[in-house]
């Protein structure tokens, strides 16, 4: 299982805005600045982090939906940015997502039949007969009734419409699906079901996923190995077991030792940071982090880290080895 | 132990075309002056609606409350004319809402905001009023907050704003605090803080407060006592170290299994425990058991009657009829 799936390099993503109102000063928001990122056959990678830092232009960038501004992104070896027209639909099979609101995510006017067999009917427009046995099959495999199928969104309750979000996702057989904040908008009871789901899912049809999240008890229950991102950049990248009990970047340690702990009875003193996540349009010189830092030293401010390995497959960009 | 807030056998119904919306059916609570409750449940389970009703700002028609009593130091508030609640709100209880983008008025500077409350019930000048603001708003750990009060809304983050919501529920010292999901809508590190902020003007100002979330983790880390409702219902109320340590009603332990941990439930194949179904429609409420439907312990005479909270150990109350001698 340890062959490469997708590989990241050196991706960025600009947008430029414009300033205050009729101003018209120029500037640009880096929202992902420079990240590189293997995902595996077969594991699941959570890519972690609060909002803003990007988490879902990359997403986006990885199913194409953005054009990067620079970097290259390659999918089980091959270059897809240079993918047009058939190729591009042809990755667009393999790469499938799931998004987070399922009450904006679902077309209010297409029943939920329509809307799982819509990808059959873009990519496979010749297959008018199998297409129905195919929709009721995979409405099974995701807990819904076929009698449903002909029932619109509203009539759906906020975890049934994340299902037929997945069977939407799952249609086209995909091998890798980007899961953006798929249990967000779930009461807990619900979210539970949601990713017992997902994670039968994953064996029966030896899918890959990337779980974006910003849940970290979330992403620690459902992870292979954890990237945690912080303005644009992976600050931390390791088994999910070593990042979340030895985390090594102190963002990562602030950012877990803010969790809320289910135990009233070890209500541990945290580190609490002070400040917010500085805009990504005037990102800090230097470690992105270091203005809220408590650890920092001399050289945070003008030197920018660089990713490194600290213990075999545990990755940290941070000046100290802490 | 002095009582600052009892609530006896509250209702609040909503007239709708499908039928009578129950959406706080019966609900007792005690509120012990400058402690924490928590009060945690999933959507739509009355939460907010009872937080409302507290405060007497459910939209009416089609919302009404049917009966009970609310009790603040010994005073019914169920039978105020809007003339005196309205100096009950804002000086003796006062409300953080969930959402900051939406609760604080986008053409007004935060200054004013702030001071506006305390003219209205501390009768001092608008001049007196904004140096007062200026000086919540360093409480609230705003920096350099004599040019912050001049910022409008939408000049601040989330994290801030949140903020200037507390600056105003506090300006007054109420007795009373209600906060609805107040941390929901923030990152955790900024969640982190507006918690420990609370706790620390709590302490200082010695205010109560009802902390209201869906979130069981703030609940353990925030909240002395804890009040879990479902379906309209109070269904389990104890102290927060006893219903974490021995939780005795199946829908909590249903939903702290569901919860994904930092700790443990990691492995490859490690399913979280579901509780199956959904919440029953608050317009149709079933008989018997409100959970029966969803609860592996059912037996017979939860279809039958429903049941009625008792009290398992000292101080924690429980409504099931798996606990006392029905069975």
């Amino acid at each position: 299982m340890n062959d490469t799936l997708l590989e990241i390099r050196g991706l960025k993503k600009y947008f430029p805005f414009r300033g205050g109102f009729l101003s018209g000063e120029r500037g640009t928001i880096r929202a992902v600045n420079g990240v590189d990122l293997e995902i595996l056959r077969g594991e699941t990678l959570g890519l972690v982090g609060e909002s803003g830092c990007g988490k879902t232009t990359l997403g986006r960038l990885i199913m194409r939906l953005e054009e990067p501004t620079d970097g290259s992104i390659r999918f089980a070896g091959e270059d897809i940015l240079t993918r047009k027209g058939a190729a591009l639909k042809g990755y667009r099979r393999m790469v499938q997502m799931i998004f987070q609101d399922p009450y904006s995510s679902l077309n209010p006017r297409k029943t939920a039949g329509g809307i799982i067999s819509e990808p059959l009917r873009i990519h496979y427009p010749e297959w008018r007969e199998k297409r129905k046995a195919k929709m009721t099959e995979l409405m099974a495999v995701v807990g819904l009734d076929e009698e449903q199928m002909t029932r619109y969104p509203h009539e759906f309750s906020g975890g049934q419409r994340q299902r037929i979000g997945i069977a939407r996702a799952l249609i086209l057989n995909p091998r890798l699906i980007i899961a953006d904040e798929p249990v967000s908008a779930l009461d807990v009871s619900i979210q539970a079901q949601i990713l017992n789901l997902m994670k039968r899912l994953q064996q029966d049809l030896a899918l890959t996923y990337l779980f974006i999240t910003h849940d970290l008890g979330v992403v620690r229950h459902m992870s292979d190995r954890i990237a945690v991102m912080y303005l644009g950049k992976i600050v931390e990248l390791g088994a999910g077991e070593a990042v979340c009990e030895r985390p090594a970047h102190p963002y990562t340690r602030a950012l877990i030792s803010a969790v809320p702990v289910i135990d009233p009875m070890s209500r541990n003193k945290r580190t609490i940071l002070t400040g917010e996540m500085p805009s990504p349009a005037a990102p800090p010189s230097g470690c992105s982090f270091h203005p809220r830092c408590p650890f920092r030293i001399e050289v945070c401010d003008r030197q920018e880290p660089i990713l490194r390995q600290q213990n075999p497959g545990h990755w940290v960009a941070c000046h100290r080895d802490i | 132990m002095n009582t600052v807030l009892e609530i006896t056998d509250l209702r609040t119904h909503f007239d709708t075309e499908r039928g009578i919306v129950r959406a706080v059916d019966g609900v007792d609570l005690k509120a012990v002056s400058g402690q924490t409750l928590g009060v945690v449940g999933e959507s739509g389970c009355g939460k907010t609606v009872l937080a409302l009703s507290i405060m007497r700002l459910v939209p009416s028609p089609p919302g009404r409350i049917a009966g009970g009593s609310v009790l603040l130091n010994g005073r019914e508030l169920l039978d105020l004319s809007p003339e005196e609640m309205r100096h009950v709100r804002g000086r003796e209880i006062s409300m953080i809402f969930q959402e900051p983008m939406t609760s604080l008025n986008p053409v007004f500077r935060i200054g004013e905001q702030i001071a506006e409350v305390m003219q209205l019930h501390q009768n001092l000048s608008r001049r007196e009023a904004l140096a007062c603001s200026v000086e919540m708003l360093r409480k609230v750990g705003i920096s350099s907050p004599e040019t912050r009060v001049k910022d409008y809304p939408h000049q601040m983050s989330g994290g801030m704003r949140q903020r200037v919501m507390i600056a105003i529920a506090l300006a007054c010292r109420p007795r009373l605090m209600l906060a609805d999901e107040p941390t929901t809508a923030l990152d955790v590190t900024i969640q982190a803080q507006m918690l420990d902020l609370i706790g620390r003007l709590q302490s200082e100002t010695g205010t109560s407060v009802i902390l209201i979330t869906h979130d069981l983790g703030v609940i353990a880390e925030a909240t002395r006592d804890v009040a879990v409702m479902y379906a309209g219902q109070i269904v389990e109320c104890s102290p927060t170290r006893e219903l974490f340590s021995a939780p005795l009603h199946p829908y909590t332990v249903g939903l702290m299994g569901s919860m994904p941990g930092l700790g443990g439930s990691t492995g490859r194949n490690a399913l979280l425990s579901v509780i199956p179904g959904t919440v029953p429609s608050l317009c149709n409420i079933p008989t018997g058991c409100r959970f029966k439907d969803r609860c592996p312990d059912i037996f017979s005479t939860c279809r039958e009657k429903e049941p009625v909270m008792t009290e398992n150990s000292t101080g924690h109350f429980v409504r099931c009829w798996k606990y006392g001698d029905y069975r």
